[in-house]
């Protein structure tokens, strides 16, 4: 009876835990509502295009078009905090763009997500990359460049 | 700019200089274009060294994220005085003062007030050396020196000073790279981030001095790395073969003495304080030890770790840790906190098979559990930017703290377990400069009354 008892307990931990893994790994999934969004006329290609345009100079890590889908590479770019009391510059920051392109109508929405880490010689800290908040201002940015490009091809 | 026209008005002189006829010869033709590298190279070089001085001077400030009209967003793709050293030299200190009711100890592996009940103490001074070697290979290294007012240890052999840590790391790709050295264990996430100026409270949890031994480090080699399963998400691993603890040191002459204790958790099996020659191995058997964490999305981690190893001579009795992890941040909220499990196979017997006892008469632990619970609000009231601007800047932060600690270094007793309640408030000028104020209520056994060891602590630690 207890062997029983045990056991179902051991199943229902098992299954709570597992529910608990799933809903952390469907967070992961959400959408990008409420970022930067470039909303054009233009039909989905030539904004898929301009998307990709619009990253120039920083290499892809992925592009899937039929996912509507762009991430480039992690790009090393300037640190905006100091290391320690003396406040060195010797802190890294790193940034990745996504951007989601999704059909709206007969056009096309491109939204940007920016991913940013950083890592600071300071102890423990040298040992990994810390994921930190994106940049609000750099995604409106990248979204905006998106919209400038489609407005100039006239659609 | 002066620079940059003298290099102009030389390369003129010299592409300007060369006889016509030699431009069809090949190996002018190499020679001009080394010679027009090596100035490209130099303006370069000129370039640099101008804009860095205008940027000490204060006349360019580093472009925000912008842009251009041209379009292309250079300032993304380009590095701006991303010029990392190669070697960094830091550290980071702290120092506490303890005022208790009384000098009774507030559990395994806590600091104390000596024989009285209050004491000023400099705990922790610990320089670290970290190189990138080239973009691949990197050395990171802490170099802890604990009390290190004394020139003597207790026991006379010398101070306390010992690394922490010391990795060669070998990066291959983001999701594998190698790890060699003397590791910090990935047993739960307050060992991998123990330094004091990263820790809101004074004091460790509970759990990570008993339970988990922090700082808890072998020597060993493994693999560590990141993956990106979805957009949001993030999964980090660290994955080691190491030393292992050593259960029997030679105590007062006494060998094969077992020092997994209720009094001292698993804090003197540790290779740190191993009595083996060298803190080498006191057996044959090798230990692995792990850790998954990961976040579904930014603010939110939920870690997995275990240890699995042997601690005795003939590595027949194996040695477990479990523990998780967990951290929720949302706006100025955070919650976190590890709980952990030890099993020690055996270890209430010698190892002739009778019964282990501890002084106070105890049956050695077996079982050891234990976890704690910390919640921070993080604010800053505006009235002290506004009347003090230059000592509450953006990057300053105050930071109320809760924290319930839960241990038991027997789980088969309950005469050995602890309880704590902490509540603090700590002030960061900058992130990396933390002031804190502590309060204490410690509990054994579920009673706060027991030992009269409530007490106040103050400090201030730092990176430098």
């Amino acid at each position: 009876m207890l062997r029983c008892r045990a056991f179902c307990e051991l199943v229902v931990t098992t299954h709570r835990l597992l529910a608990m893994f799933t809903c952390l790994l469907l967070a992961g999934c959400t959408t990008l509502a409420g970022k930067p969004t470039a909303t054009s006329p233009c039909p989905f290609e030539q904004v898929w295009d301009t998307a990709i345009v619009a990253l120039e100079g920083v290499r892809l890590q992925a592009a899937d078009k039929a996912a509507g889908v762009v991430e480039t590479n992690w790009v090393d770019v300037e640190s905006t905090t100091q290391a320690g009391a003396l406040q060195r510059d010797v802190n890294k920051e790193r940034v990745k763009y996504v951007v989601e392109v999704k059909r709206v109508g007969t056009g096309a929405a491109a939204t940007v997500l920016q991913l940013r880490e950083i890592w600071s010689p300071m102890g423990v800290k040298m040992n990994q990359w810390r994921a930190v908040p994106g940049n609000p201002r750099e995604e409106a940015a990248v979204a905006a460049e998106i919209a400038r490009r489609l407005k100039e091809k006239g659609c | 700019m002066r620079r940059l026209a003298i290099i102009g008005a030389l390369s003129a002189c010299l592409l300007g200089g060369v006889p016509f006829e030699a431009a069809a010869d090949e190996k002018t033709e190499k020679a001009l274009e080394e010679r027009i590298n090596r100035l490209e190279k130099m303006v370069e070089e000129l370039t640099r060294r101008e804009t860095k001085e205008a940027k000490e001077e204060g006349k360019e400030k580093a472009p925000a994220y912008t842009f251009g009209t041209t379009g292309g967003g250079k300032s993304i793709y380009a590095k701006p005085f991303v010029s990392s050293p190669k070697a960094t030299v830091g550290g980071y200190m702290d120092l506490q003062y303890r005022l208790f009711n009384s000098s009774n100890s507030t559990g395994v592996g806590q600091p104390g007030t000596g024989a009285g009940s209050s004491s000023f103490d400099q705990q922790r001074f610990v320089p670290f050396f970290y190189s990138d070697i080239t973009d691949r290979l990197k050395v990171a290294s802490e170099l802890e020196i604990e009390h290190g007012i004394r020139s003597k240890s207790n026991d006379g052999s010398g101070i306390e000073v010992s690394l922490e840590f010391a990795t060669i790391d070998y990066l291959l790709r983001e999701p594998i790279n190698f790890r060699t050295g003397i590791i910090l264990l990935p047993v739960g996430k307050f060992n991998l981030l123990h330094d004091s100026p990263l820790n809101d409270l004074s004091d460790r949890p509970l759990v990570a001095t008993a339970i988990i031994p922090s700082t808890l480090s072998e020597a060993g080699a493994g693999f560590y790395g990141t993956f990106y399963p979805t957009r949001l998400s993030k999964l980090d691993y660290e994955l080691y073969v190491t030393q292992g603890f050593s259960g029997y040191s030679t105590v007062n002459g006494v060998p094969n003495t077992p020092v997994i204790t209720a009094d001292n958790g698993l804090r003197a099996a540790r290779q740190r304080v191993s009595t083996v020659d060298d803190g080498l191995d006191n057996n044959n058997g090798k230990a692995v030890v792990g850790r998954v964490a990961f976040s579904p999305i930014l603010g939110v981690e939920i870690g997995g770790s275990g240890y699995f190893g042997s601690y005795d001579p003939a590595s027949k009795r194996p040695l477990s840790i479990w523990a998780a992890d967990w951290t929720f941040q949302r706006g100025p909220f955070e919650l976190i906190g590890e709980a952990a499990w030890v099993y020690a196979r055996d270890n209430n017997r010698n190892l002739d098979g009778t019964f282990a006892f501890d002084a106070n008469g105890r049956p050695l632990p077996r079982r050891m559990d234990g976890f704690y619970v910390q919640g921070n609000y993080h604010f800053m009231p505006q009235f002290l930017r506004r009347r003090a601007p230059t000592y509450f800047t953006e990057a300053s932060t105050f930071t109320a703290v809760v924290r319930w600690d839960d241990t038991n270094t027997n789980s088969e007793l309950a005469a050995t377990a602890r309880q704590r309640l902490t509540l603090g408030l700590n002030f960061r000028p900058i992130e990396d400069t933390v002031f804190k104020a502590d309060y204490q209520f410690n509990f054994e056994d579920g009673k706060n009354n027991r030992i009269r060891n409530d007490g106040l602590v103050l400090s201030v630690a730092t990176y430098f």
